[in-house]
């Protein structure tokens, strides 16, 4: 009488193989990160990088800058105009809040997001 | 026959064969350099992203470039061409140096097919209501009439690499193409320089080269008129893009709301039943005419223009509609509540 096996050993090699790549997959799927980073740039240097989570707000010649895992935003601004505060928050990779007349511009990269943004 | 067992296994090797490629991809487009810089230029911030080997060298080559068509179309910088036409308005023919020549007939083109919806010449009107140092108050009405006999795009001529404005008083802005015309030196550095795939953004035109590593298109989003973040975004190819809303420079005064983009007809800003026009094709100067021709001209007029140079568009109307031209349809998603397209 044959002994009855689960699985046949070619089988089983198969299904480690399998295990292997979903396991190698994983990791660079995981190295790659799906966090978002806020970058703060002063007259195209940059200055600050930021990776959202807690509330944090900073401010960078005169223009302050909060922080959050949902986005980012302008909360105050010295220039007359305030379209950096107009632009309101960013939440996607491409999008960027820009204060011209203090040089100071915060954009997101990393997760899902655009390319860039056209207004 | 196969038994259920070999079938299980034939889809084991599929799904082997799935991760195999899906990881061998990755790994390769992980590889492809991305270069990103940030600088100022034409009083706004350009933003690159380069693909390649050759991507640190070329973003910085492509800022130059930009700097450096900002040094010669400026009507503020007094040694521009454009300072220049300018200063001898009434007078002499003024040397242009190539982008220049080449931005200038762009200019006279559309200004001649949308009727002087865009004008060239509209330098008196844009510096009377001066929307680059915030103004508060919409100048006089007896000096709209009078700055408004300044413009007109029929006293401008040029003959290749040479041009004349005919009679004192008028000037030339060229405003309203030099984001994209920088997009369009840009985009000549990362050809040059044979980058694999780039994306540029000056202000808000936006300039697409080559593959973007991973990815069959380019997603570019499409600021919302009337709120915060994205309206929607567009997934294209290589080309140029340009965007003319009046949500961009405005002010408001006695409840009423005044925006930068001015009717040369009328010397008020226009008001076409539009809030924003995104014009898409394959020159950056010329995408950013477009749009600011269409915003002047609205939705109906702006057809046969587009049509005469292959261009694309989505228009937003004062209503909350989104009207996409052909070629645009099935590549834009909308993001925003409160929009319907047509």
């Amino acid at each position: 009488m044959s002994e009855r096996r689960i699985f046949r050993k070619r089988e089983f090699i198969y299904l480690l193989a399998v295990l292997a790549l979903a396991g190698t997959a994983w990791f660079f799927m995981s190295a790659a990160g799906s966090g978002q980073t806020a970058i703060v740039e002063c007259r195209g240097i940059e200055i600050d990088r930021i990776p959202l989570g807690e509330r944090l707000a900073k401010t960078y010649d005169g223009v302050t800058i909060v922080f959050e895992k949902s986005g980012v935003w302008v909360e105050k601004a010295p220039c007359p105009d305030k379209l950096c505060m107009r632009t309101g928050k960013i939440t996607k990779a491409g999008e960027a809040a820009v204060c011209l007349p203090a040089g100071v511009s915060v954009r997101l990269t990393g997760g899902e997001g655009y390319d860039a943004l056209t207004y | 026959m196969k038994t259920k067992r070999d079938k299980i296994m034939v889809l084991l090797t599929v799904v082997m064969a799935a991760c195999v490629l899906g990881i061998v991809l990755y790994t390769t487009f992980m590889n492809t350099p991305k270069t990103e810089v940030t600088t100022y230029s034409m009083g706004s911030y350009v933003q690159q992203t380069v693909y390649g080997k050759t991507g640190e060298d070329a973003a910085a080559q492509a800022a130059n470039a930009v700097a450096q068509l900002e040094d010669l179309i400026s009507w503020r910088k007094p040694d521009s061409d454009i300072a220049k036409l300018n200063a001898q308005a009434g007078g002499n023919w003024v040397e242009l140096n190539l982008p220049v020549a080449h931005l200038l007939s762009t200019a006279l083109d559309v200004a001649e097919k949308s009727g002087g919806a865009l004008d060239p010449t509209i330098a008196p009107l844009s510096q009377l209501w001066d929307f680059d140092n915030s103004p508060t108050a919409p100048p006089k009405a007896a000096d709209i009439e009078k700055f408004k006999e300044y413009v007109n795009y029929k006293t401008l001529k040029q003959d290749g690499y040479s041009a004349l404005l005919q009679k004192s008083g008028y000037a030339v802005d060229l405003g309203a193409l030099g984001k994209g015309a920088a997009c369009d030196e840009a985009v000549a550095v990362y050809r040059d320089k044979q980058a694999a795939g780039a994306i540029i953004s000056v202000g808000g035109s936006v300039g697409i080269y080559g593959k973007k590593p991973g990815a069959d298109t380019w997603e570019v989003a499409v600021r919302d008129p009337a709120g915060q973040g994205a309206l929607g975004s567009l997934r294209l190819t290589e080309g140029f893009l340009s965007t003319s809303g009046n949500y961009e420079k405005f002010f408001t005064y006695d409840g009423k709301n005044y925006h930068h983009l001015l009717d040369p007809a009328t010397g008020y800003p226009a008001e076409s039943g539009l809030v924003s026009v995104t014009v898409f094709c394959n020159e950056g100067g010329l995408s950013d005419a477009l749009s600011t021709a269409c915003f002047v001209l609205g939705y109906e007029k702006s057809l046969p223009l587009l049509e005469q140079y292959g261009a694309e568009a989505l228009f937003v109307d004062t209503r909350q509609h989104i009207k996409l031209t052909a070629g645009l349809q099935g590549k834009f998603t909308l993001a925003a509540e409160g929009y319907t397209i047509e």
